[in-house]
């Protein structure tokens, strides 16, 4: 089976930086990648080496079993991306900005990119250069999927788009996936790539520091639990129970913060007399949070 | 460190209008920086330059007539006047026409208009610090041209006129003050920097036409006072000194815009930041309406106006040179036999008692050439890196075509462009000749534009090979830097009989040296060019593939 992307110690320097470190990633076929990084952690870089965009300082890319630099028309061909921070041409209107992509594509089916205008809710028929940027987003998302490529790759596609419009493309992603073909997502937030992910990976300082599901990677992340009871608790009912990291509040209010499974906390919580809990997203700066913990304790150790 | 970040006063003590005065002051300062110091370095070379060649008593011979034409030289140096008749205003005029439009409309252009309104800084405020910074940096342009003139004389004792040198200088800045204030007005007006943009310059351009021919007409000499360059010059300063009423005239026009900028800022609705509206012709819509079927056909449907515009502005400046021939022949005759052939040189060369001189002079020699090079070098650093500095050129790469295609078809949309320019000039020149009978040789006219052109496809080619490598940016000064200084090689070096040479090196002598108004086509020349833009255009295509397209 061919892989939709696979990096081979794929490094990107710029300078002495190198902004993609040794990267080994594997998309497969038909699957929801997601891919996780805080600002400048070498996200954009590498998906501009997989686009040929960007030549790799050293390493290999290979996209949809072909090579990202000597195949990269043929590449393309089968390949829809979405640039993160898009531009779009000030004097053309979203409809024209489309066509000239279809233009450049050639067959694309007008059917298709009319059902995802609806779809989105997009106005063409505005100049690009009066668009707010979630309008421009639309326009920038119809490109990407109007021809049914293969593989999409999206950078951090839901910038500027209401809650309906993230659901829709949601949706979109899904539909991708259910055809066989797959999605590149990159995204520094975890809300928008957990509810359509199948695996995740996560990438700091240009090297991937993690890849899994995205079960397994909640499960790891630490996660908040506010907790209103009855009457005055003692915080240090909660502070013995494993994967617990932290209590904070007093009196009858308290949160906590733990990894790992919820049962202990709850039935702890429950054994007070908890009257209310809201339980905290685990945010992607949490995740990051504890990897970085986690780097800390072990260059302590060594 | 900490107790001293404790005790540090708040970030705001000045003014807002302070606060963004300092900041335009230092957006800018560049552009002035260099005009003045270009424009004293320009002033210093050829005063050196003319002092060698000891001419005093040819200055001091030329009849009044061509006085007129090149800015008055009468009692003056021909290197002040020549500066102080159109260069110097020229580059004033783009420090103070560019400063005056971006005050408003460039932040509106930027979208960066909102979150600087959303300070508490009143709209006036905005509009007073930027006039403020567009006058200091008027200041200082003429102030170093002021200083390298002054140096200059003192140097090479070229027995200029301090005074009246210093008078001139008090001109040209009014004169900038006063367009400045315009562009200002008109971008506090309608907040659309192109339209300000062109509609000052069009001014501009508009008021140099007027005090430039209007005099030369007879019954219509009075005309000429309602243009503000009569102000600048109408007085002739360098001869005469400082004239009062002048001065204040133009004075008066710049506050009357300043007043015009501050009622019109408070008017508006400010635009919360569409990126750049572009200018257009109605009457042009449909040409001028993109299309999208393939790079090549955006690339030329977008190039419409800019040809119209062009290629009609050569056109009425063809015919009017031609018109003005008639009048001046007799004095321009007397005068050409009396400036040596080293003089000759700077202004192309040529009799310019007969119309193939005086065409030559006026309009082949700089004015086309360097109407194509502006045209060919903008078309070639749009191509590549401006769809990247407009950070289109991500989304234009995803599509499965390949960057040579890209840079192909756009090379070929902007040929075509520059070639239309071309035949649109050559056709105001042959309707001129008609027109005012000179009798210009169609042929030899096909030549003069053909080398024009193709010493405009090679400067074009050289900024796409560079904008193919590097940013728009450098690729723009490179280039422009480039085509000047091999300008002036090829006018200055054939005067100095040890480095006369050198001259071949510049492409400058390809287009002109055979004098193909005069001679018709030279194939060895135009071969020379051909060859160049080739090499040049090759090497756009090798750069690039090797571009590391940045975010």
């Amino acid at each position: 089976m061919t892989e939709a992307i696979g990096t081979h110690r794929l490094t990107k320097r710029f300078g002495d930086l190198a902004a993609v470190d040794c990267l080994d990633l594997e998309v497969h076929e038909g699957e929801v990648f997601g891919f996780l990084g805080p600002n400048g952690a070498g996200k954009s870089t590498t998906i501009r080496c997989i686009l040929d965009l960007s030549h790799p300082t050293s390493g290999t890319v290979s996209v949809l079993g072909l090579d990202s630099h000597t195949d990269s028309v043929a590449i393309r061909r089968r390949v829809g991306y979405c640039p993160g921070d898009l531009a779009l041409w000030p004097n053309l209107t979203g409809q024209q900005v489309i066509d000239y992509m279809a233009n450049l594509r050639g067959g694309v089916d007008r059917a298709a990119i009319d059902a995802l205008a609806e779809r989105l809710h997009a106005d063409l028929s505005k100049r690009c250069s009066d668009y707010s940027s979630g309008n421009r987003q639309k326009v920038g998302l119809i490109q990407a999927f109007m021809h049914r490529p293969d593989l999409v790759i999206l950078d951090e596609p839901s910038t500027g788009l209401d809650p309906l419009i993230q659901q829709e493309l949601q949706h979109l992603i899904t539909e991708v996936r259910t055809d066989g073909r797959s999605v590149f997502l990159s995204s520094h937030t975890l809300s928008e790539v957990e509810r359509v992910a199948d695996r995740v990976g996560i990438i700091r300082h240009g090297k991937l520091v993690e890849v899994s599901t995205v079960s397994d990677l909640k499960a790891k992340a630490v996660r908040g639990l506010e907790l209103e009871f009855t009457g005055d608790v003692d915080r240090a009912r909660f502070t013995t129970i494993p994967g617990v990291r932290e209590v904070t509040g007093a009196g009858h209010q308290i949160t906590v913060t733990y990894d790992g499974a919820i049962e202990p906390v709850l039935e702890a919580a429950t054994a007070l007399g908890v009257v209310n809990l809201h339980s905290q997203d685990a945010d992607l700066e949490q995740i990051f949070l504890a990897y970085y913990q986690d780097d800390e304790v072990a260059e302590a150790a060594s | 460190m900490s107790a001293a970040a404790a005790s540090a006063p708040p970030i705001g003590a000045a003014s807002p209008v302070a606060t963004i005065a300092v900041r335009a002051f230092r957006d800018r300062l560049k552009l002035a920086l260099y005009s003045g110091i270009g424009l004293a370095a320009l002033s210093m070379l050829g005063i050196g330059a003319f002092s060698s060649l000891n001419s005093q008593d040819l200055f001091n011979n030329l009849p009044a007539a061509f006085d007129s034409l090149i800015g008055g030289t009468a009692g003056g140096n021909y290197v002040v006047s020549e500066v102080f008749g159109l260069i110097a205003p020229i580059v004033v005029l783009v420090v103070a026409i560019s400063g005056g439009v971006n005050a408003v409309a460039g932040e509106e252009r930027d979208g960066t208009a909102g979150l600087l309104l959303a300070q508490p800084a009143a709209r006036r405020d905005l509009v007073v610090a930027k006039a403020a910074v567009v006058a200091a940096h008027l200041l200082l342009t003429v102030g170093i041209l002021l200083s390298g003139f002054l140096a200059a004389s003192v140097v090479f004792d070229s027995g200029l006129g301090a005074g009246n040198v210093i008078a001139t200088t008090l001109h040209l800045l009014a004169l900038g003050l006063a367009f400045a204030m315009i562009a200002l007005a008109l971008s506090a007006w309608t907040g659309m920097a192109a339209v300000s943009l062109g509609a000052a310059a069009g001014l501009a351009v508009l008021a140099n036409l007027t005090a430039a021919m209007l005099p030369l007409v007879n019954g219509l000499q009075d005309g000429a006072k309602a243009s503000p360059w009569y102000y600048y010059n109408g007085s002739e300063p360098l001869v005469n000194g400082l004239d009062l009423t002048h001065l204040v005239v133009l004075l008066v026009i710049a506050a009357a815009g300043f007043a015009a900028a501050l009622s019109g800022v408070e008017r508006r609705d400010i635009d919360s930041g569409s990126h750049g509206r572009g200018l257009s012709i109605p009457a042009l819509g449909r040409f001028t309406r993109p299309r999208v079927d393939s790079i090549f056909a955006k690339s030329l449907s977008e190039r419409v106006t800019v040809i119209t515009v062009a290629g009609s502005a050569m056109i009425s400046m063809a015919i009017a040179i031609s018109l003005m021939f008639d009048g001046l022949q007799q004095t321009l005759g007397d005068l050409s036999k009396n400036v040596p052939e080293s003089v000759a040189g700077l202004y192309g060369g040529g009799d310019l008692g007969t119309a193939v001189g005086w065409i030559n002079a006026e309009m082949v020699s700089i004015m086309l050439p360097a109407a194509l090079i502006a045209l060919a070098v903008v078309l070639g650093v749009a191509a590549v890196a401006g769809e990247q500095k407009r950070h289109t050129l991500d989304l234009l790469l995803a599509a499965p075509v390949t960057r040579r295609r890209i840079v192909v078809e756009k090379a070929t949309a902007s040929v075509i462009c520059v070639v239309a320019v071309g035949v649109l000039s050559a056709a105001g020149i042959l309707v001129g000749s008609e027109i005012a009978g000179l009798s210009l040789d169609a042929s030899n006219v096909a030549a003069a534009v053909t080398h024009a052109t193709l010493l405009a496809l090679f400067f074009g080619s050289l900024a796409l090979a560079l904008g193919a490598a590097a940013s728009a940016q450098a690729a723009l000064r490179v280039t422009v830097v480039a085509a000047l200084v091999s300008y002036m090689a090829q006018a200055f070096l054939p005067s100095l009989d040890a480095l006369k040479d050198g001259a071949l090196l510049s492409p400058w002598h390809y287009f002109s040296s055979s004098n193909p108004l005069a001679n018709g086509f030279d194939v060895a020349h135009l071969a020379v060019l051909a060859a160049l833009t080739a090499t040049a255009f090759t090497a756009s295509l090798v750069l690039v593939d090797r571009r590391d397209v940045s975010a």
